[in-house]
């Protein structure tokens, strides 16, 4: 009589769960999923916001299938489908505990087994197993960290220009600094409101909010109200307008652009003085100069932007080049000498396409030009250049070499196991004495 | 005494009234971060109006209209119904510029590999001793000095006179890797206030030599559409 079989305990069924192949596959297939929607619908909807709706979300909540059957060119018309699908976030997530789940279980199978079978196992057996596993979540680990942590954007220079800054891509700020009497060399500090701190404070949220900023340094208070993402400044065409005019101009929201780059955002600033005087300003990305606010003997500017990064390192452009295909104005090849400039030394580096300058954790890439006009009015050419500092940047490389080294412990260790069991002489079976 | 059943709901409620409160921004918030100002950062513009501050951008953004010394010229097409011009034998058109900088633009030569082209700018286009001398630097020679520029010829253009120039020097054209070696490059700049017109000419230098006539040619063909 076979013995009923244990009843399996919770734990024992979650771990079970979290790492079969079942889930693994289920997961993969899904991430591959997101993966073709995202790359359909960022057609209409911009990759910015295409990353953020797959891969860097919790949940999906609907797919635009109109998008996607019109980025196949399939005539279609507006149809988003509601549903209910894990995000890229989660996916990846469930992958992290799957891949550390699933190489326990398997370990401990073997470990299980062997002792049943009476064999002595060597736990270096399983070194390879152990690297490949580690090292799929080291570089999901790497996605984490680039999610959370990266800083990415551009500078742009002239020929003879120098910069020590980057502007960010997507991230907004608002900027206090006090222009005159100028601090001295050195001195000179500005003041930064993370753009997480008012791009709630939509005009259609809730009208008049707002929110107050202080800081003991500044003479006075600063309100942040009626953010928008897309706005331009317009003189109103008659004097009756419901919007709120300031210096001749309210703030005209447009329809946000699915390029995130390509959206111009603005807000409205209330300065309260100390002695309870009250200014009201615009604040808007394009603006040629910021809002000045002149508080006792002091004028402070304050300003909308892309936020500003300092590099470790300054960098000055010494000649952009730029290459054709013969016959055409097609690129063939963008490439910038620069200098870098670090604690009173020089030196000549080139960035090209895919040649980036790597110097303390920073990648700076040749991304663009552009052609601008001088004062003198004869045209010079702008070169583009991307910076990212990752602190994973090179996690993934790292992560696929360990990758590559595990699977080959692991085959190597396969192999060696079935050649020598080859190598024994087949079993005799027993004979009966008669 | 509420029923079991609701005990977990009304924890649920609470979890979802607490959730939102987490995230949510005081009314008055300390600021907190700052940065240092890069010395080579440009200073921002200190008192600027309002309109000082918007108006450069709207315009530059089509918002408004620009004043028209810094409107843009007119798309080659549009350039092409104002102007006739007779081309000469053997050269071809090579249609409209992608980059839009050229109005006119023909090749000529065994492997079309001679150029000419009519282009224009808004206002002065920062002179024609700038112009001239991008041209130098184009063919890897140095400035014109104030008196070279003093004596270039003139020749007849557009119903007046243009400043003519002619010179050797090694060709890097826009975009190129390497600059080419043997050419020759022939201009014409008429510079007024509301608009400047050239006309220029390169190639490898017996190439260009051999067609300084028909660029004379040409250039006194050049007039307005009746």
């Amino acid at each position: 009589m076979t013995p009923a079989p244990q009843p399996k305990s919770l734990g024992s069924l979650v771990l079970r769960f979290f790492s079969s192949f079942g889930l693994a596959t289920v997961v993969l297939a899904l991430l591959l999923l997101h993966t073709f929607l995202g790359t359909l619908e960022q057609v209409d909807h911009g990759l910015f916001e295409s990353q953020k709706k797959y891969f860097e979300s919790f949940v999906v909540w609907d797919i635009d299938v109109g998008c996607c059957l019109r980025a196949m060119h399939i005539p279609s018309g507006n149809f988003v489908m509601p549903v209910l699908l894990p995000g890229g976030f989660t996916l990846m997530v469930l992958l992290a505990i799957n891949l550390i789940c699933g190489g326990i279980m398997r370990i401990v199978k073997r470990l299980n087994k062997a002792r049943a079978e009476g064999v002595n196992h060597n736990i270096l057996r399983f070194t390879g197993l152990v690297i490949a596993h580690g090292s799929m979540v080291f570089m999901l680990l790497a996605g984490l960290v680039s999610m959370y942590w990266k800083k990415d954007g551009a500078a742009m220079l002239s020929e003879g220009q120098t910069t020590e800054e980057f502007q960010s891509f997507h991230d907004t700020a608002i900027e206090i600094q006090q222009l005159s009497p100028a601090p001295a060399e050195g001195q000179a500090k500005v003041w930064v409101i993370d753009g997480s701190l008012f791009k709630d404070l939509k005009a259609d949220a809730q009208s008049g909010k707002g929110r107050t900023f202080t800081q003991p340094d500044l003479p006075f208070e600063i309100m942040v109200m009626n953010y928008e993402v897309n706005c331009f400044p317009r003189k109103p065409e008659s004097e009756e307008t419901k919007r709120t005019v300031v210096d001749g101009y309210y703030l005209q929201p447009v329809a946000e652009s699915p390029e995130q780059e390509k959206n111009i955002d603005g807000a409205y600033v209330k300065i309260t003085h100390p002695d309870k005087r009250v200014e009201t300003g615009i604040l808007w990305r394009y603006a040629n100069g910021p809002l000045t606010v002149t508080s006792g003997d002091k004028t402070w500017g304050i300003s909308l932007g892309r936020k500003t990064y300092k590099l470790p390192f300054a960098i000055r452009l010494d000649d952009f080049q730029r290459e054709v295909h013969p016959g055409t104005e097609r690129a063939r090849k963008f490439t910038s000498q620069i200098t870098m400039l670090q604690d009173g030394q020089e030196h000549k580096k080139i960035i090209t396409m895919n040649e980036p300058l790597r110097s303390q954790g920073y990648a700076v890439f040749q991304q663009s030009f552009d052609m601008s006009q001088r004062a003198d009015g004869t045209m010079a050419e702008r070169s583009q250049l991307e910076i990212v500092q990752n602190p994973s940047d090179h996690w993934p490389l790292i992560s696929c070499v360990a990758v590559g080294i595990g699977l080959l412990i692991q085959m190597g260790s396969q192999l060696t196991r079935f050649l020598s069991r080859q190598s024994l002489p087949p079993a005799t079976p027993n004979k009966a004495v008669s | 005494m509420p029923k079991p059943l609701f005990q977990p709901l009304r924890g649920f409620a609470l979890l979802c009234l607490l959730i939102p409160a987490c995230n949510r921004i005081e009314d008055r918030v300390e600021i907190t971060e700052s940065r240092e100002v890069s010395k080579f950062a440009q200073p921002p513009l200190n008192g600027a109006t309002s309109d000082e501050r918007f108006i450069p951008a709207l315009r530059e953004l089509g918002l408004i209209d620009k004043p028209a010394a810094q409107q843009a010229p007119p798309p080659a097409s549009a350039f092409r119904e104002f102007l006739d011009w007779t081309a000469p034998e053997g050269w071809t058109d090579a249609g409209e510029d992608p980059m839009g900088m050229r109005m006119v633009d023909f090749r000529f030569g065994p492997a079309k590999e001679g150029e000419c082209y009519i282009s224009l700018m808004p206002g002065s286009a920062g002179g024609k001793e700038a112009n001239l001398n991008r041209w130098r630097k184009q063919m890897g020679q140095p400035d014109f000095t104030a008196e070279e520029i003093a004596a270039l010829p003139e020749k007849p253009f557009f119903n007046r006179t243009g400043t003519y120039a002619a010179f050797d020097g090694e060709f890097k054209k826009m975009g190129a890797a390497e600059a080419q070696k043997g050419y020759r490059l022939i201009g014409l700049i008429h510079s007024a206030p509301q608009a400047t017109i050239f006309v220029k000419m390169t190639g490898p230098k017996d190439l260009v030599e051999s067609q300084a006539a028909a660029f004379d040619q040409f250039c006194q063909s050049i007039r307005p559409r009746q």
